[in-house]
């Protein structure tokens, strides 16, 4: 009888045969993987493109803003040149209005007295801006 | 075998691969080169390219009066400018632009032009514009390019325009309150008088900067922003003026102008309880929006930057102090003689006088002979003592810019004449709000309390800081009401020599003086007058004192009075002040 040699799977082989039995079904988890990646990376250019448009909005709301309190500052000085005593001293004397010849002082109860009068927080009334 | 080695294929293989590694090597010894050697000039270039720094401009704190109106404020302005090598069609910007500018359309052609031949990128259109005039030159050039492009299509000459950020610093009531405001610099709207001036620091805020990424065409890029320093704001400031009292004393003051032909004159009206200045009005006024009448002589307030020998004024003083000390009463004798001889001095009376008078006839009649003779009771340093504690000779502590203090020798170094000129208002120097603050006193039981303009600074953090002013007790209280009475006689009485002061509707007391101006350069006293009535109302209760004081007024009114008097001239610009002030604060009329 001649010696025989037995053969014996190597771990190599049995690798080998174990990539050519999964070759088929690994195609699927590649395939997620790649779209995934494809998916990541639009997703950035998307939120990139979606701050930036967010960004511009700000960039004009801050704009307007801007215009607004612009607007506003214009009210202010057109309210306090409204009030210019010389702007409406002239103006009655356009439309014919005169100093009345006697005065006549009429004393009415729960008005404020001289001392609330005098001592009016003036801060509040600032921050309340211009009376009408 | 080596011969097949060496084949001809091999030989343009290896040239190729050397040609590749000679490529390759270069690119990489430039990649070396930029990223290694020349990293940080580049980096720097690039950053250079990419990044603006723009400085932020802090909004200037607005400046209101007591009722929170505004006096002073900033809007938002513009610089209008084009780049001539940007115009296509100079003659066309020209014809649209000019009407904006101070220029003529031919003008403003002719330079468009030149600035083209030139390469000049930079002609001003207009300067200081507000955001109202800046909307309606973009919407002028706007329809002009749409205008432009249905003519001409892709071959349209269009007009650019661009606008410079420049705050315009506005005053809402003009001419009111002018001096007091004062003004800030035509560029960089930093103070230049007054109350700018004073508070700048408080007003001008901090600067911020901002830094970001721009693309080629120099536009930021959003999310760009490098870095951003915001501006802090300036503080506002609440004064104590009254729009409507100052209103009317400069309208008085105006008036007193024309008929009594004064150079100059200020008008201080001070609410006795607090000390706050309600009014202050100098003339000549100017309006601080129409820059082209301004000159310096005219921002002068001078109400604090005039000093002038206050005369009979003063008295008030030198009796106060007598009866304080219990040296003489109301109704203590008083000898007055027609003059009295001091020194190289004969003092005299204006006008006759009996040769002898009660205290309180003194003062109404303003006996010069007769208050020389109760200073010469009181004492040079009793004297000296009691100007002083009245805040003569320091500053009144409003703290605004350009105020002077007056002068008041110490009693130490008085001649024989000194006690005896100061007793009726001269060798003594101060300003109309030091007088009021005198006055003040009096009307006050008796406690000196030191003037104020700003009541409030209103940090932008939320932060107020309130004025606390000082106060001091000059006179006793009985003493500051019997000589509110003693000065109610000069106004209420027939022969008081303030009976023009006199009110419809509230009674008054007050002081009137006429002092000879000094004309320093003949080195004597010349006939031109400084011409003051200082008082307060109403009477019993007083609510607000009241300084006038004319510069060398002159004439006769049609009932004889020589208006260079401060009676006559001072005293009915006390009245109208007075009544519309106490009216505008709501006090009730004292007069039946």
């Amino acid at each position: 009888m001649t010696a025989q040699a037995i053969p014996y799977r190597t771990h190599r082989s049995s690798a080998a045969d174990g990539r050519a039995h999964a070759s088929g079904p690994r195609i699927l988890p590649m395939s997620l993987f790649v779209l995934a990646v494809v998916a990541v990376f639009f997703s950035m250019i998307f939120l990139r493109i979606s701050l930036d448009e967010t960004a511009f909005e700000l960039a004009e709301l801050e704009a307007g803003i801007e215009l607004e309190q612009s607007r506003q500052l214009d009210l202010r000085f057109d309210i306090a040149g409204l009030q210019d005593p010389l702007r409406i001293a002239n103006e009655a004397q356009r439309i014919g209005l005169v100093h009345p010849d006697v005065r006549v002082a009429i004393t009415v109860d729960l008005v404020a007295t001289d001392a609330q009068v005098l001592h009016q927080d003036a801060p509040v009334r600032a921050l309340n801006g211009a009376r009408p | 075998m080596r011969a097949q080695i060496w084949r001809r294929g091999d030989l343009r293989l290896l040239l190729v691969g050397l040609v590749f590694i000679l490529a390759w090597g270069g690119i990489g010894y430039r990649l070396f080169d930029l990223q290694g050697n020349q990293a940080l000039a580049n980096a720097e270039y690039g950053f250079d390219q990419r990044i603006r720094e723009r400085a932020i401009d802090p909004p200037r704190g607005t400046i209101y009066d007591r009722d929170g109106v505004e006096l002073a404020m900033t809007i938002d302005g513009f610089n209008v400018v084009v780049d001539p090598m940007l115009l296509d069609n100079p003659q066309a910007a020209a014809a649209i632009l000019a009407p904006f500018s101070d220029k003529s359309h031919d003008e403003l052609a002719a330079e468009l032009v030149k600035g083209r031949a030139t390469e000049r990128r930079y002609v001003e259109i207009a300067m200081r514009v507000d955001a109202r005039t800046k909307t309606v030159i973009e919407m002028a050039v706007d329809e002009a390019n749409k205008a432009e492009i249905a003519r001409a299509g892709d071959k349209a000459e269009l007009i650019k325009v661009y606008y410079r950020d420049q705050p315009l610093r506005v005053y809402p009531a003009g001419s009111i309150a002018a001096q007091v405001i004062g003004l800030v610099g035509f560029d960089d709207n930093s103070g230049l008088e007054g109350l700018e001036k004073t508070f700048d620091s408080e007003l001008e805020g901090r600067p911020g900067r901002i830094i970001v990424e721009v693309d080629p065409s120099g536009r930021a890029i959003p999310q760009g922003e490098v870095l951003v320093e915001p501006a802090v704001a300036g503080s506002d400031i609440i004064t104590s003026i009254d729009r409507e009292i100052q209103f009317a004393a400069e309208q008085a003051l105006r008036k007193a102008m024309q008929t009594t032909n004064a150079i100059g004159g200020s008008v201080v009206v001070v609410l006795v309880r607090t000390g706050e200045v309600v009014a202050m009005a100098s003339w000549p006024g100017l309006d601080l929006n129409d820059r082209s009448e301004i000159a310096p002589s005219v921002l002068r307030n001078r109400a604090v930057a005039d000093v002038y020998e206050p005369g009979s004024t003063l008295k008030t003083i030198t009796v106060a102090a007598a009866i304080d000390q219990g040296i003489v009463t109301s109704q203590t004798p008083i000898d007055t003689p027609r003059s009295v001889v001091i020194g190289e001095f004969e003092y005299e009376d204006h006008g006759a006088n009996p040769a002898w008078m009660p205290v309180e006839d003194v003062i109404m009649r303003s006996s010069n002979v007769g208050t020389i003779e109760i200073q010469r009771r009181l004492s040079n340093a009793l004297h000296y003592e009691y100007l002083t504690a009245f805040g003569l000779g320091r500053p009144s502590g409003l703290d605004v810019a350009g105020e002077r203090h007056g002068t008041l020798e110490p009693s130490s170094s008085w001649n024989e004449t000194s006690g005896s000129s100061i007793a009726i208002g001269y060798a003594v120097n101060t300003t109309a709000l030091q007088m009021a603050a005198v006055y003040g006193t009096i009307a006050n039981d008796g406690i000196w309390t030191e003037p104020y303009l700003v009541d409030t600074i209103l940090r932008p953090n939320g932060d107020e800081i309130r004025t606390n002013p000082r106060s001091r007790r000059v006179l006793s209280s009985e003493t500051a009401a019997e000589m509110r009475r003693l000065l109610g006689r000069v106004v209420e009485n027939d022969s008081g020599t303030g009976r023009r002061a006199r009110m419809s509707d509230f009674t008054a007391g007050g002081k009137t003086g006429t002092s000879q101006k000094f004309d320093v350069e003949a080195g004597v006293y010349s006939n031109d007058t400084t011409a003051s009535f200082i008082g307060m109302a109403p009477l019993n209760d007083p609510t607000v004192v009241v300084a006038v004081v004319l510069d060398s007024p002159n004439g006769i009114l049609v009932d004889g009075a020589d208006l260079s008097l401060g009676g006559a001239s001072a005293a009915p610009v006390f009245a109208e002040v007075a009544q519309n002030a106490l009216h505008q604060l709501g006090v009730i009329p004292d007069r039946d």
